[in-house]
């Protein structure tokens, strides 16, 4: 894979110098490619349920589902990083994530596993994929053949204005 | 959960490998959700208190569920020895690879409730020695 030393300069240098402190990713498929969220982002993973539709959300947040006795909105990760929204999402997860307070559920294809990632593993990503997605991703990590994109949880939520649904 | 009487009945089998398929997803969320709490407990084991008898409930269920499909699962390979001789129909085919899902999820359901019973094991001895 050809690397550039531009995607640390276009992001602001947030590329594999910033991840000294990630050490364990709970990892999933969109789309056929697998993605990675540090763990202490996460604070659990659930099987879908109703989604309650409405409100003024950007595009990629289907709604709010109740969640520990709080309405967390939503977010199509599928969506948000450009591809189309899942024909079937009975079997899809949800990922419920938790920067700074602020807690929103993603949707993904399916859960593969919590990684310890290895920090020297941990490449910059590369130009065309910072066109696309680049702006959502940490970095990625690579296992042997293997891939993993490192998700940005703050990015991710970014665009999110959680004053519209309760906080604890 | 129907009796291994009903064999002869394709929606049996199929019924089958959709709840072990549910319980096997069922399992792996468990073991990815205590995953997620231990890495992110870093000397406050304490916590696991309360997620304790939502793990261990689970468990219970899937040994439950895995010990009554083994029952079915043993039935229906006592009955195909019997009939080993006799040629088989499109039915039984299709039953016997619903039977190999259902045993390849089962030991899948084996080794995650394995390696979370372990787990919780590990947590309880820090929490006694903390």
């Amino acid at each position: 894979m050809q690397l550039s030393k531009k995607a640390k300069i276009d992001r602001g240098g947030v590329g594999a110098e910033a991840l000294p402190q990630l050490r364990q990713a709970v990892c999933f498929y969109i789309n056929g490619v697998e993605y990675g969220i540090d763990v202490n982002g996460v604070e659990e993973i659930i099987r879908m349920r109703e989604i309650r539709t409405g409100g003024d959300w950007p595009s990629s947040v289907r709604g709010t589902i109740g969640w520990r006795e709080q309405e967390i909105p939503v977010v199509d990760l599928r969506v948000k990083l450009g591809s189309k929204a899942a024909d079937d999402e009975a079997e899809m997860r949800l990922v419920v994530i938790n920067y700074k307070g602020r807690t929103a559920a993603v949707m993904v294809d399916s859960i593969t596993e919590v990684l310890r990632i290895e920090s020297s593993g941990v490449t910059e990503v590369p130009d065309d994929e910072i066109r696309s997605v680049g702006e959502y991703l940490q970095g990625i990590y690579i296992e042997d053949e293997n891939q993993l994109r490192l998700l940005d949880v703050p990015r991710l939520l970014g665009d999110i204005r959680f004053a519209a649904v309760r906080q604890d | 959960m129907k009796s291994a009487k009903d064999e002869n009945n394709p929606e049996t089998s199929d019924q089958l490998v959709e709840r072990v398929n549910y319980l096997a997803g069922e399992v792996k969320l468990l073991a990815i959700n205590l995953a997620i709490t231990l890495a992110r407990m870093k000397g406050r084991q304490k916590i696991f208190g309360g997620l304790e008898p939502r793990f261990t409930e689970l468990i219970k269920r899937a040994n439950d569920t895995a010990q009554q499909v083994t029952e079915v699962l043993n039935d229906f390979r006592n009955r195909r020895r019997i009939n080993s001789g006799l040629p088989a129909s499109t039915a039984i085919i299709e039953q016997r690879g619903a039977y190999d899902c259902i045993e390849a999820k089962l030991n899948y359901i084996h080794k995650l409730s394995r390696e979370v019973l372990e787990a919780i094991t590990v947590i309880k001895q820090q929490e006694q020695l903390g």
